[in-house]
């Protein structure tokens, strides 16, 4: 008899090689434009998600709302969201680009999921409801951002297309210049007051809960310092004084930031090695 | 049957203009054409387009060849060596062939070009409407037609802009993507200018601003494409309007430089602008395609683009050759099995022979009516009978080049089937 770890292994490994295919679809789409090869690629990629939906599904009834605090699971959920905006910006604006650049993210964020190894309840003691909020709104707020990244690129594109004068630039599936600019505008002004809210939840936890340097941690600096550069472009872009060339770089700079923290930094308190014995600094402060 | 078929012309690629010209012009008098030439033929159309005039036609007898041939000869002022030299002829299937590859565009100066599909139309409609072409031409017509659209849908023969107008059209599209909301500024009024401002009119852009050295050509201009005149002198203030830039003014030097539209950048809620330059020498400085979201295109570029697309499209064609061929195969395998060709001319010999019978009998009955009065009842009575079996004579043609449609497999009413064949809809 299967338990509800069996059945949640079997459907990431069952969708895994779905997004692995749907991502290959899309490139290949990207190069020689085939409706076939789109529709198989779309397929694959609404079979990863259903299978990535029905994992989220089974974590949630088991943990509830700490979910979230599960490394992989956050991993899991942050590729779901991408997916999911992949799906709803695809059929709003008909760019099916888009597929080539999303779903790298999502297919890297499963990779990550299958390699962390961590416990629920070393999650859950980490926080609950709140932390776990923290966590969503940074994940979707990384969702969104990759988004933007997608309009990014594709806006640097057309443009050195446009300004090298060549023929590529009459290509029908990159978008025009102002839609892509808009696309990716609107993910990059949702995603900041978002990333913000995130942020100031998790400050607001770990100030209440834990003692000693905590912000010194080098996932805290580092999300700060993304948060800043992230504010400096945000007002810039308001002020009327950043172009929107000078965005779409400065998105993809914000991107590679972001992802290369979600990836390669993590917080210690949630390390499964440190959360078993935590160092003395991040130890929860005592009721009184 | 197909053997019947006759092709005799002329076109770009075998005739010069002067000599293109002369037998087109007279072709274009087509009605007279066909009255003079179904006189000594079965069947005839007349195809004449800008690049091309060709006589498709079925022999009536022996002599109807060298009639023909004198004929094109007389009308066109054609000396023997004129003849000889840039005439072609096809027969046959060859003729076909030939035939697919016209209406598809594939024999054209722009491979892919659309208007021939409408031209080769009108001159088999014509023909068939004045009863100079029948059952034979009505189904080749119909199966050139397939061919035709077969091709163009499966190959998109006409994608990628090949005039400079229409391609700086589709290049601001790709910078905004919405023509509607976006104003364009032209300046000076010349020939060129005018084209790729009527182009983006037709486009629908929001609106027009004409900026000209001679006020009364600029107020000439903004009239005929709904726009507004502006003073050359206040150019600063209509690029600060201006999305898209349309210079044609015949000036030695560069008459928009980086220092104006870096400022006009300052002062514009959207930094993004699109400078379309098709003057020699050119009036916007090349360096202000340097700039962050500025985007400068020259005659140069675009013709460079549209040279690019011609030979695309030659590339394409290429693989449509091969697509007629295997229409042309189908097509001439369905004719040995369901011709509907003797079913359609034994319709029209009974029609003709109750026409004939009819108007015996009434002439026999009015015998004071005038040889000019017997004309006109029988020009009514034909165009009448015409008209009427024009959709029946379809019909049978449609339903051999819809063998796939699945409706025509299922059993159906003899009202359906009476509907269909007048196309009653």
């Amino acid at each position: 008899m299967l338990n509800q770890t069996d059945i949640i292994d079997i459907l990431y490994m069952v969708s895994l090689p779905f997004v692995v295919a749907s991502l290959a679809g899309f490139v290949l789409y990207t190069f020689k434009r085939s409706q076939r090869v789109f529709n198989v690629a779309t397929l694959c990629s609404l079979t990863a998600f259903l299978g990535l939906t029905a994992v989220l599904l089974i974590l949630t009834v088991r943990h509830g709302v700490g979910m979230p605090l599960v490394a992989s699971a956050r991993y899991l959920m942050c590729a779901w969201l991408i997916m999911l905006i992949y799906f709803v910006a695809e059929k709003h604006t008909r760019v099916r680009l888009l597929g080539s650049i999303l779903m790298p993210a999502a297919l890297a964020l499963m990779l990550v999921a299958m390699f962390v190894d961590s416990t629920l309840e070393q999650g859950l003691h980490m926080g609950g409801a709140m932390t776990a909020l923290h966590v969503v709104c940074i994940f979707t707020a990384f969702a969104m951002i990759t988004l933007s990244f997608g309009g990014a690129v594709m806006y640097l594109i057309k443009t050195r297309h446009l300004k090298d004068h060549r023929s590529a630039a009459l290509d029908e599936q990159v978008p025009a210049l102002n839609d892509s600019a808009q696309l990716m505008e609107s993910a990059f002004n949702i995603a900041f007051p978002v990333l913000s809210a995130g942020l100031v939840l998790g400050v607001a936890y770990a100030a209440a809960t834990l003692s000693g340097d905590w912000y010194l941690e080098q996932k805290i600096l580092w999300g700060l310092g993304t948060w800043l550069v992230y504010a400096v472009l945000f007002c810039l872009r308001h002020n009327g004084r950043l172009t929107t060339m000078a965005l779409a770089r400065g998105i993809a700079v914000v991107f590679a930031i972001i992802a290369v923290s979600f990836i390669f930094t993590r917080h210690k308190i949630a390390d499964p090695d440190t959360a078993v014995d935590p160092p003395q600094q991040y130890q929860e402060k005592k009721v009184i | 049957m197909t053997t019947d078929i006759h092709i005799i012309g002329l076109n770009h690629t075998t005739a010069p203009v002067a000599v293109l010209e002369r037998v087109a012009h007279q072709a274009s008098q087509k009605g007279r054409m066909l009255d003079d030439l179904s006189s000594f033929l079965d069947e005839v159309v007349v195809l004449s387009t800008c690049n091309r005039a060709e006589f498709i036609y079925v022999p009536k007898d022996e002599h109807s060849h060298s009639r023909t041939e004198a004929y094109i000869r007389d009308t066109g002022r054609l000396t023997a060596e004129e003849y000889d030299r840039h005439i072609y002829r096809f027969r046959g299937v060859d003729a076909v062939r030939h035939l697919y590859r016209v209406a598809a565009g594939l024999d054209s100066m722009v491979p892919g070009e659309t208007q021939i599909m409408g031209q080769f139309k009108s001159a088999f409609q014509l023909a068939l409407d004045g009863g100079h072409a029948r059952a034979h031409f009505q189904q080749i017509y119909q199966r050139t037609l397939n061919a035709a659209r077969t091709v163009r849908r499966e190959f998109k023969l006409n994608s990628g802009a090949v005039s400079i107008s229409s391609l700086a059209v589709l290049l601001a599209r790709q910078v905004f993507s919405d023509l509607n909301t976006r104003t364009v500024l032209l300046v000076g009024a010349g020939k060129m200018g005018e084209q790729a401002c009527a182009y983006l009119s037709d486009a629908g852009v929001g609106k027009i601003l004409v900026a000209n050295r001679s006020p009364e050509r600029a107020a000439a201009l903004a009239a005929s494409v709904s726009g507004q005149p502006v003073d050359l002198a206040s150019l600063n203030e209509a690029l600060d309007r201006a999305d898209i830039v349309v210079t044609a003014a015949a000036v030695d030097e560069p008459l928009i430089t980086v220092d104006m539209v870096r400022d006009a950048q300052r002062r514009r809620p959207e930094h993004a602008m699109f400078f379309i330059d098709i003057a020699v020498p050119r009036n916007v400085d090349p360096r202000v395609n340097d700039l962050p979201d500025v985007y400068v295109y020259n005659i140069d570029d675009l013709q460079t683009l549209v040279d690019s697309n011609i030979k695309a499209r030659g590339n394409i064609a290429a693989l449509a050759e091969k697509r007629i061929e295997e229409k042309l195969r189908q097509h001439m395998g369905l004719n040995a099995d369901t011709d509907a060709a003797p079913v359609i001319q034994s319709v029209e010999s009974r029609v003709g022979r109750i026409r004939n019978a009819e108007l015996e009998t009434l002439f026999r009955q009015n015998p004071d009516w005038s040889e000019a009065d017997r004309d006109c009842i029988e020009q009514a009575m034909d165009n009448t009978v015409n008209k009427i079996l024009h959709e029946p004579i379809l019909s049978p043609n449609q339903a051999t080049d819809s063998e796939d449609d699945e409706s025509s497999h299922r059993p159906r009413s003899a009202i359906e089937v009476f509907k269909d064949f007048f196309n009653l809809g």
